[in-house]
């Protein structure tokens, strides 16, 4: 059974294709969001989802979130007596998720297709494929989360030949494609989006406004009330698609904190982050050679798109309202599981082919003559142009500049700045040329092959010997080898996790925990139950348990109405 | 066979998109993209082209109606809620607007303004509006600041390797834009600091460069110890050597004649006007001294005072006639040790010079009973030839000859002895004959590096 990951920036969701269609399974706590935050308890257990979240707020320094950003880098983080990369705290996520999976299908599960951004790199693709193998998991496929958007919500019943635009607000990350639907075919026709534009920057921006304006250094803040703070206003941003003003009201630590914010002015807030999101929107279009006219809807999916202010930023560049999915945080989490279900040949999908297209420009340095005839470098030469339907294979002929150069260095980078210092080197190969030869005659034919996985294989054949180099483009700095993950694999399998069935009283004893930071009143109340609770658990008697559970569920729910 | 037939669809173009549509998707069954990636390659071209055919050709009136492309017709009706249909946007007006808050040099201010805009939400007219600017920023080249022009390239998506522009017309766009912006007076402080020069001294500096050009002025100026240098200097780092993207405030005249000036190896006619000067103002200066000594000596014998005026004069005339010779000679080895990818006049005479300068000299050596003047052709040929082999390498030879030379001369009394006294003593070996060999050796060494792209084959080709 191959099964379809949403792996979010703030929420992970795991599902598969069967009998009905795409199905998503619930966590231990019965929801199908899990919070994609890591931690670590006092006795060293890993904490994954909702436990983790609160013990955010509780124990700043003993949980992370948002790593996804950090995908593709070699940035660590301690937690506990250990520092993980970001790879691996996604893995410690997809074990979670699988272990959801397996519980809800009855058998083990060894492949996934999972989600990425559609403007996620090389790297940070590498780096998501090394995440599913240290969860023990082959990584069968990729998908774009705007297609996977796209394939959840176009296999409902759409009028055959529509063009639409979809776009994806996350936590963390923005993404656009333009596609085309027509007899069974799902043609991505361009993708283009910002890898650090989400739901979190417009919490920052409304953070900085409150810290402002209760004048409070954001630097002074001690984590754990700033981690409340952050909770607060993530309700108030929520509550602010529906409501015109929201009412934040509590105390941090000494401090009594009453902040009003309207629509308005969050719509003043945004206004940046909503700027940024044109340049994407107008680069598919353009890519995609349409006209507005020419779409017939706009889909908005992702957690973040819920806020009125995109959709109002839609409808001015479209000149109409945008059609919200019934479910914006499962939407692409339901397309990677029809991916699933494609990639394992369901039959009910037989009739669904789906094309992507390579997001990004893959090419070559170059040095080029200006006007005078002298020698300019770093120009970058593209061969796969962003937007190119994949797999595609591309060869172009280059000549060396200089009479009696001995070598050519071949250096293939990513990205869409003319110059290739603005972009991203993915790797390089020095190729032996005749010194002797003219220049007319040294041609070096190099062909890049971009396949359906994100995989770019590179080769060069020098036409005078005939001679044939190939590049292997696996060794990216901040990428883990094969060897490394082998490694990583077997310490994470060291780890202590709590088993399944104690997640649900490990969850509540971590929001306990975090009320009692947030309600100084309640506080001895909290602890006389959170100790009753702990000797309930500690008696192993299930049905006492979850007599207590329940009782502990209700008490606290009377301090935090849900 | 043509896309549409290949497609099944008949050679006629009464195909439409929606049919070709059809029969990719039917074909695409059998080829799918992840099972048969080179098939689906050509498939997806032939597709293409296909819908390129159908679209060019006008679609007939039974055909189902599809929205036209974007790309083949002139813009297409806007839709009625498009922002910008209902005030009709002039992208003329715009981009004088534009250039006017570029110019007045607040980045952020600029962001602001664009992003203000409500014409530009319309794709169509942004695209419009972005082509239009920046044709115009071509023209006009206004002073602008580098974030300037980075706020207008990011917004219009203009800095994308797709977008159409020449990186190169664009950096030089910038740099225009940017010397235009530096130069005014106000900003002439920040490019002190960027030059990390004192005001002074750049005052000075863009004086002499915004005179226009007189040969006498320049070459007044040149006689300043380092002039030059430090003029040819100051444009470099200014232009970033590109002296002709200075704006018409500066006489181009000058900001292309200090570089010429201060260019070592070349012979030009800055270097000549500047050289010559010295030169004659050296010689004027001996004169004068001569005559003032003359004048004051305590006694003056007639002889004597001649005797301080050719001493005096014959000082500052020799480095003068060093030099001149220097530039007659300069034309004659840049001729000679020419890249052999660049034409040179006379190949054959380029070729063979080195072998034709040794055979005259040996013929004078042998036909006149060795007279040391035979020898003359042959040290010629030997410094010609190892002139030759050094301009015309790259790399390693390149570095190490200098100090190759030096040591070569250091040993070359030395080794010449230790040569003759290793020879039997019934062989002789005279040094004209060392000479042309050594030299021989020199010019066949170039002539192997150079045997697979000589001028000669090349023009015979």
């Amino acid at each position: 059974m191959i099964v379809g990951i949403d792996l979010g920036t703030t929420h992970s969701l795991v599902g598969c294709y069967d009998g009905q269609g795409p199905r998503l399974f619930a966590n231990p706590l019965g929801s199908l969001l899990t919070p994609s935050v890591v931690g670590i308890d006092g006795d060293g257990h890993m904490l994954v989802g909702q436990a983790a979240r609160d013990r955010m707020v509780s124990h700043p320094a003993q949980a992370v979130a948002a790593f996804k950003r950090w995908m593709g880098s070699a940035r660590e983080t301690r937690l506990g007596e250990r520092l993980f990369r970001p790879e691996e705290l996604s893995a410690l996520v997809l074990r979670a998720l699988l272990a959801d999976a397996e519980a809800a299908l009855g058998e083990r599960v060894h492949e996934a297709v999972i989600s990425v951004p559609a403007y996620f790199s090389d790297a940070q693709r590498k780096a998501t494929r090394a995440a599913g193998e240290l969860a023990g998991i082959r990584v069968e496929r990729l998908i774009n989360e705007p297609t996977a958007a796209a394939l959840a919500y176009g296999l409902q019943d759409r009028p055959d030949g529509s063009r639409f635009v979809v776009i994806d607000l996350g936590g963390g990350t923005f993404d656009v494609s333009v596609l085309e639907m027509f007899d069974g075919v799902v043609e991505v026709h361009a993708s283009a989006g910002d890898n650090f534009l989400g739901g979190e920057d417009f919490l920052d921006a409304l953070q900085a406004a409150c810290l402002a304006d209760l004048g409070i250094e954001a630097a002074q803040l001690p984590a754990p009330q700033r981690g409340q703070l952050r909770r607060w206003l993530e309700a108030a941003k929520c509550e602010l698609s529906q409501q015109p003003e929201v009412h934040v009201a509590g105390r941090l630590g000494e401090q009594p904190v009453d902040w009003r914010i309207d629509q308005e002015r969050f719509a003043r807030l945004a206004e940046p982050l909503v700027q940024r999101m044109r340049a994407p929107l107008e680069r598919a279009m353009r890519d995609a050679r349409l006209q507005v006219e020419q779409i017939d809807d706009i889909v908005l999916v992702g957690g973040a798109s819920r806020m009125p202010v995109i959709a109002r930023m839609v409808s001015r560049m479209f000149g109409r309202l945008p059609l919200r999915h019934v479910h914006p945080d499962e939407a692409i989490a339901l397309g990677a599981c029809v991916a699933a279900g494609l990639k394992a040949r369901d039959r009910r999908l037989d009739e669904v082919i789906l094309t992507d297209v390579c997001p990004y420009t893959l090419g070559t340095e170059v040095a080029r003559r200006d006007e005078r005839g002298q020698l300019l470098p770093g120009f970058f030469h593209p061969i796969i142009q962003r937007n190119s339907v994949v797999p595609v294979s591309r060869e172009e002929s280059f000549w060396p500049v200089q009479e009696q150069q001995t070598q050519l260095s071949l250096e293939v980078y990513q990205g869409e700045s003319p110059m290739v210092a603005n972009n991203i080197k993915l790797g390089e190969l020095a190729l032996k040329i005749d010194p002797r030869l003219p220049l007319a005659k040294n041609e070096v034919k190099v062909r890049f092959t971009y396949d359906t996985n994100g995989v770019l294989q590179v080769e060069a054949t020098t036409c005078a010997t005939g001679q044939r180099h190939e590049l292997v483009l696996e060794q990216n700095p901040g990428v883990l080898d094969p060897q490394q993950i082998r490694q990583r694999l077997a310490a994470l399998a060291a780890l202590k996790v709590h088993p399944r069935e104690r997640q649900e009283n490990i969850a509540l004893l971590a929001r306990a925990e975090r009320l009692y930071e947030e309600h100084l009143p309640a506080r001895e109340q909290l602890q006389a139950w959170i100790a009753r609770f702990r000797a309930a658990v500690e008696t192993q008697d299930d049905a006492l348990i979850r007599q207590h559970r329940r009782d502990f569920e209700r008490a606290l729910d009377t301090l935090e109405p849900a | 066979m043509s896309p549409l037939e290949w497609l099944g669809l008949g050679a006629d173009a009464d195909a439409d998109e929606r049919m070709v549509k059809r029969a990719y998707a039917q074909r695409l069954r059998t080829t799918r993209p992840e099972d048969d990636p080179e098939g689906f390659q050509q498939l997806h071209a032939i597709y293409q082209a296909a819908l390129a055919q159908c679209r060019r050709a006008p679609a007939p009136a039974t055909a189902r109606s599809t929205p036209p492309p974007a790309l083949a017709t002139p813009a297409p009706p806007r839709a009625p809620a498009d922002v910008a249909a209902t005030t009709p946007f002039d992208p003329d007006g715009f981009s004088t607007e534009a250039i006017r808050q570029a110019t007045a040099g607040d980045a952020s201010a600029l962001q602001a303004w664009l992003v203000a805009q409500p014409a530009l939400w319309s794709l169509q007219a942004k695209a419009r509006a972005g082509q239009h600017l920046f044709a115009q920023l071509h023209r006009q080249a206004p002073p602008l600041p580098p974030d300037g022009l980075a706020v207008l390239l990011r917004f219009f998506d203009m800095d994308n390797v797709l977008a159409g522009h020449d990186p190169v017309a664009l950096q030089r766009l910038q740099r225009r834009m940017q010397l235009a912006w530096e130069l005014q007076p106000a900003h002439h402080g920040a490019l002190a600091r960027r030059l990390e020069t004192n005001p002074h001294t750049l005052q000075r500096w863009l004086r002499q460069l915004s005179r226009p050009f007189q040969a006498r002025q320049v070459a007044l100026v040149g006689l300043i110890p380092e002039a030059s240098a430090d003029m040819a200097r100051f444009i470099s780092r200014l232009t970033g050597d590109h002296p002709e993207d200075l704006p018409p405030s500066v006489d181009l005249r000058q900001a292309r004649f200090w570089p010429e000036a201060a260019a070592r190896g070349q012979v030009n006619r800055a270097r000549l006007l500047i050289g010559g000067t010295r030169c004659a103002a050296a010689l004027l200066l001996a004169v004068l001294v001569g005559a003032l000594l003359g004048k004051l000596a305590p006694t003056p014998p007639a002889t004597f005072s001649f005797l301080v005026m050719a001493w005096v004069v014959g000082m500052a005339a020799v480095p003068c006639l060093i030099w001149a010779a220097w530039m007659a000679w300069l034309p004659f080895e840049h001729w000679h040790a020419r890249p052999e990818w660049l034409p040179a006049r006379w190949p054959w005479l380029n070729l063979l010079l080195v072998p034709l300068l040794c055979a005259i000299g040996l013929g004078g050596w042998l036909g006149t009973h060795h007279h040391p003047a035979a020898l003359v052709p042959v040290g010629l040929a030997l410094w010609l030839a190892f002139r030759r082999l050094l301009l015309r390498s790259r790399g390693g030879l390149a570095r190490i000859a200098p100090r190759l030379i030096w040591f070569a001369l250091f040993l070359a009394y030395p080794l010449s002895n230790a040569f003759h006294a290793s020879l039997p003593d019934d062989l002789h070996v005279d040094d004209a004959w060392v000479f042309a060999g050594v030299a021989l050796l020199l010019w066949g060494l170039d002539l192997w590096r150079h045997r697979g792209c000589l001028r000669i084959s090349g023009r015979a080709a």
